[in-house]
């Protein structure tokens, strides 16, 4: 038996998924090749135990987040490039939105991300989230807290979205 | 979905397309390779300086190769199934490409797709996988992976497939796609030969055994559902859903034999016929409200009375597991069992356990991720996880 049997498989089904997560962490599109390749490298190392573990979902996705905070810590990278358009630009609110939140997401820490990205995009629980951040559910809710604050402030055009998912917390 | 997800959707929807498997098993093994080589270097390096000493010379350290940046490919392309050579098979799943779940590369709308063990991936171009609103057409795996069934539109019937020869057959009886309904069951004995399908659940009208070899067919009960063909019997069985009595029938393949046993009614979810065809697996709902809650055991049911031979509490199954659903026997005493792990809206994981019917042990096999859930995916010997 081959000690990746199934590895090639399980990357099919998930990278695209994950890939979008390490967008959304990293803000970057090379940065977040960059570190699904780390991530990935990993999870082949490791695989015959993951699988003995039925735990390979659940590593990658850890893998992702410390990987990607443990990154952060040591250098900022990113170098956001583009404002966001004027309004009355040929774009739909949509694009609008999308262009802000992205650059709003490179100004919250590192922490701050993985928070929203955990809860909100990949809707994990609280409990899910602490387990894969390693902190209590406390720490979660406070840093969802600070983090929807900020995103308030840097974004003030998108404060009723991040209001809205605040309601919907309580 | 609120606000925020779709926002961070459209900005996630920009991540660039990778492929990044082969790459990383490449590149892993290259590193373990490495591990190995130094680990056993490690060993002759007291010998190697004591060598060097004595002769006064040390071999010189080359410059390290620096390591070559592998972007990911935007490739993804993935080739239909080829003429022949495809290996055993280790499950097969619709795609969707207008889903609420990240779409794959190369998508073609409800398409079916195989995974060979080795990690190949194949279109199914031949099979139809989906036509429009909630209809589905089924695509069954033999038990060892080799051989395909599929609903063929331009035979307009089903076809069986070799994978490794890429010889074909078609069913000797046309069936229409009004007849297969909206969401055909369909079986697959392990050699290939017979074929068994139901609309699902089905109601409406009579399944039929088909028999690939003899080129012959032979109706199946109205509202009664294969679950196991051996090459004697087909193993049908009816839950308590719509009034029914639940029941199981041992029935022979040829043809008008065996009767229908009645079981307890709270028994809904049945598994294949045992090895020794003495019995079968059931689950057993709970006293809840809720249609699909169980009590949490398993029992074995006698073939021929269909009293309990033996209930048993499975141990060691996730505590909010959801969509139980039996399947084949993996030997005397275990029993294949589908789930998926929550209830959550985006859930596609779809994980298969071997139940030990004597002890009641659980142990997990595998876990899937097919594309769009539990419902799109086929695992050779194994049930889909079904609500």
């Amino acid at each position: 038996m081959d000690r990746y049997d199934g590895f090639r498989e399980f990357v099919l089904a998930r990278q695209q998924a994950l890939m979008r997560s390490a967008y959304l962490l990293t803000g970057d599109a090379h940065l977040a090749e960059d570190l699904m390749q780390s991530v990935l490298l990993k999870v082949a190392g490791h695989w015959p135990r993951l699988i003995r573990h039925g735990t390979p979902e659940a590593y990658t996705r850890k893998a992702l987040i410390n990987q990607y905070i443990s990154w952060q810590r040591r250098k900022q990278r990113e170098s956001p490039s583009a404002d966001p358009p004027e309004r009355g630009h040929a774009h739909d609110d949509a694009t609008i939105d999308r262009i802000v939140l992205h650059k709003a997401l490179t100004r919250l820490t590192p922490r701050q991300r993985a928070v929203i990205v955990l809860r909100f995009y990949e809707d994990l629980s609280e409990r899910e989230t602490a387990e894969i951040l390693g902190c209590s559910v406390g720490t979660v809710k406070s840093q969802t807290h600070h983090a929807l604050g900020r995103l308030r402030t840097l974004a003030p055009e998108l404060s009723e979205l991040f209001t809205e998912t605040e309601e919907a917390r309580r | 979905m609120n606000r925020l997800r779709e926002a961070l959707d459209d900005v996630a929807a920009d991540a660039p397309a990778i492929n990044l498997a082969d790459w990383a098993i490449t590149r892993s093994r290259r590193r373990r390779r490495a591990r190995m080589a130094a680990a056993g270097a490690a060993g002759a390096a007291g010998l190697a300086v004591l060598t060097g000493v004595v002769l006064g010379v040390f071999p010189g350290i080359g410059p390290s190769q620096p390591d070559r940046t592998i972007v990911a490919a935007a490739t993804g392309k993935i080739a239909d199934l080829p003429g022949r050579g495809v290996g055993p098979l280790s499950y097969a799943y619709r795609t969707f490409c207008h889903s609420s779940a990240p779409v794959l590369t190369d998508c073609r709308n409800g398409g079916w797709r195989v995974v060979t063990r080795a990690g190949e991936t194949y279109h199914v171009p031949q099979a139809l996988g989906y036509k429009s609103g909630q209809s589905f057409y089924p695509l069954a795996i033999s038990r060892d992976g080799r051989i395909i069934a599929y609903y063929s539109r331009p035979a307009r019937t089903f076809k069986v497939r070799d994978l490794a020869s890429g010889a074909e057959q078609a069913a000797p009886v046309a069936i229409t796609e009004a007849e297969l309904g909206g969401n055909a069951r369909l079986e697959l004995s392990d050699d290939g030969r017979y074929l068994a399908f139901t609309g699902y659940p089905s109601r409406k009208a009579d399944g039929l055994i088909i028999d690939m070899r003899a080129r012959t067919t032979l109706p199946l009960p109205m509202g009664w559902d294969p679950r196991s063909i051996d090459g004697a019997t087909v193993t049908l069985t009816r839950d308590a859903k719509y009034g029914q009595q639940p029941g199981i029938w041992v029935m022979p393949l040829t043809g008008g034999g065996g009767s229908p046993i009645a079981v307890g009614e709270a028994y809904t979810r049945f598994s294949g016929l045992a090895p020794d065809g003495s019995g079968l697996a059931a689950l057993r709902r709970d006293q809840s409200p809720y249609p699909y809650s169980y009590d949490g055991t398993i029992t074995v049911l006698d073939a021929k009375t269909g009293k309990a031979k033996k209930t048993v509490t499975m141990r060691g199954l996730r505590k909010d597991s959801r969509g139980l659903t039996l399947g084949a026997w993996l030997n005397a005493s275990e029993v294949t069992l589908a789930t998926t792990p929550s209830d959550r809206w985006n859930e596609n994981r779809h994980i298969t356990y071997a139940v030990n019917v004597e002890t009641g042990q659980v142990r997990q096999l595998a876990v899937y991720r097919p594309q769009s859930g539990a419902f799109h995916d086929v695992i050779p010997g194994a049930p889909a996880a079904a609500w």
